[in-house]
């Protein structure tokens, strides 16, 4: 009896707050529209940033590391390093070794006319070098942790990656990110305090109910079960609604952003992955029963 | 069943609404409470199912020392308190039946049984072809049956009733406190509060006066 009781009591309990939200539908929509403007606000800005980073990368173009060994060391020594290399590149990024010989020429290809001076030259002066392409996809942060395990490389004498530009990218993105996140955190704040303020004013409104179930011998958390599970489910629903707002605006607005940056062209448009989306009706959920289980909390203990 | 020691209550910089009362009710007694208007009969029965505490002095109810009850334990000792409010305290937006029921509800019966039990209640105060209707297109005297339904349905060790028969006529009056009279019969320890006076010529009970929240006459 006592066990059937308690099996049954969570559908007991999801029954009232639905029949509750059914019976006040504008509170609840105003706490759901509250929810999914902030989880829209949000996943637009995370979605805007991680954008940001794509294109910085695409704009960046494809990496490009330069391997030098010294002037000294035999072609063959290059050869051998950009085995090595190719091997530590993984299979998409493409290695091609430049010979003394091979480097000379390119110089005197780039110096044209003034190249005939280098013919008196008894001695070539040039490093052999191996040069690794890699592929689009790499970011920043691989490219730099690449070219660290090349300079560790006994024979390398020194790696050639951008590292100025591609550190500034890289403390840029990471500035935005923090900003993102304090921004995130205020506009979090803001919403659990509007969303609990909203569910205090259905409180007040039952309160009669409240008060006839604490006086009949109700626990504080029979009267607060209910309103936990409503706020869950405003919550849940500003999550969806917010997820449709991505949709629709990835849908209506990024192609013609992507249009106007052609240089972005090929470039992926950002979009939220399985989890990501997880992340955000669940967060909606989250907020709404933070929401409500403050606004309960202050009402009863009053 | 029910003890008081010495209990005062005053509210800010008022006079004590209850002062200094001492008062024993044994399990099974049926007591009027009475005294005039504002004498503290409404608080005397709040204090007794916690809805106050007391300024100073001891309660037990039951055996339980309200003054050291926690909080969560209150909804417990109420469990074994049916109150019938001077003020009805009626959800308009549920039906009778629901009023009813819904004092089972609250402490974890399943709503068939509750709803089957709450028609039974209904029955025993004369409502049952009231029982859908909500409570404000009902008369005064019978929104009080409600209320006496509500109290009673769960069967109480202690019922509390505030002038029960504040809104009916005398045959009504009679049926009513029948219902508590039985109540009594079954075991249940009852106050009624009242300033009808003829009540207690009418059905001779213990009665302890009150007035300005002290007790007058027992007896
Ligand atoms: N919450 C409160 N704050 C201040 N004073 C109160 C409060 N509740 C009751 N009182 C005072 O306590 C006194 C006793 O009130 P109570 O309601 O107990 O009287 P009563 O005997 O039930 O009267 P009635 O027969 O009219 O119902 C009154 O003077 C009232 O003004
Ligand atoms: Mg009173």
């Amino acid at each position: 009896m006592a066990t059937n009781r308690q099996l049954l009591r969570p559908l007991y309990f999801l029954q009232r707050a639905i029949a509750n939200l059914v019976h006040a539908p504008l509170m609840s929509l105003v706490a759901t529209a509250t929810i999914a403007l902030s989880l829209f606000v949000g996943a637009i800005f995370a979605l805007s940033i991680s954008g940001g980073e794509a294109l910085l990368n695409a704009w960046g173009g494809a990496a490009h590391l330069t391997l030098y060994l010294s002037p000294a060391a035999p072609d063959e020594a290059a050869r051998i390093l950009a085995q090595r290399a190719a091997f530590l590149a993984g299979p998409q990024a493409t290695v091609q070794t430049v010979t003394h010989d091979a480097a000379l020429a390119r110089l005197k290809h780039d110096l044209g006319d003034l190249g005939r001076a280098l013919d008196g030259l008894e001695e070539n002066p040039l490093s052999p070098l191996v040069e690794v392409r890699l592929p689009r996809s790499a970011n920043a942060a691989e490219v730099r942790a690449l070219a660290d395990q090349f300079a560790r490389i006994p024979e390398v004498i020194d790696v050639d990656y951008g590292r100025a530009w591609l550190d500034r990218l890289t403390s840029l993105l990471l500035a935005l990110r923090w900003t993102a996140i304090l921004l995130g955190v205020v506009v979090l704040a803001a919403t659990i305090f509007l969303v609990s303020n909203t569910i205090q004013l259905t409180v007040f409104a039952r309160r009669e109910e409240i008060e006839i179930m604490k006086l009949c011998g109700g626990t504080d958390w029979f009267v607060r079960t209910p309103f936990l599970i409503e706020g869950a489910l405003q919550g849940l629903a500003g999550g969806l609604i917010a997820l449709g707002g991505v949709a629709l605006a990835r849908h209506l607005l990024l192609p013609k952003m992507a249009d106007a940056l052609a240089f972005a062209a090929g470039m992926d448009l950002p979009r939220l992955l399985p989890s990501q989306m997880l992340a955000v009706a669940g967060g909606g959920a989250a907020l709404g029963l933070l929401g409500s289980a403050l606004a309960v909390g202050r009402f009863l203990r009053a | 069943m029910i003890k008081l020691f010495h209990v005062t209550k005053s509210y800010l910089g008022d006079r004590p609404c209850i002062a200094d009362l001492s008062l024993t009710v044994d399990k099974s007694e049926f007591v009027f409470l009475t005294g005039p208007s504002g004498a503290g009969k409404t608080t005397l029965l709040r204090l007794i199912f916690a809805a106050e505490r007391p300024t100073s002095g001891q309660i037990i109810v039951g055996g339980r020392n309200i003054a050291r009850l926690s909080a969560s334990a209150i909804p417990y000792l109420r469990r074994n308190i049916g109150v019938v409010f001077q003020d009805f305290k009626l959800l308009n937006n549920r039906s009778v039946l629901d009023n009813v029921a819904f004092a089972l509800e609250v402490i974890g019966e399943r709503v068939g049984p509750a709803r089957r039990r709450a028609r039974e209640m209904l029955g025993r105060v004369g409502l049952e072809h009231k029982a859908e209707s909500p409570p404000q297109r009902l008369s005064g005297g019978e929104q009080q049956r409600v209320a006496i339904a509500r109290a009673l349905v769960n069967s109480p060790a202690i019922v509390l009733a505030d002038e029960p028969t504040g809104n009916l006529d005398a045959s009504l009056t009679a049926d009513i406190l029948q219902l508590l009279f039985d109540s009594n019969a079954r075991g249940a320890t009852i106050v009624v509060a009242t300033h009808d006076r003829g009540l207690l010529t009418r059905f001779p009970r213990r009665a302890v006066q009150l007035a300005h929240g002290k007790m007058t006459s027992d007896g």
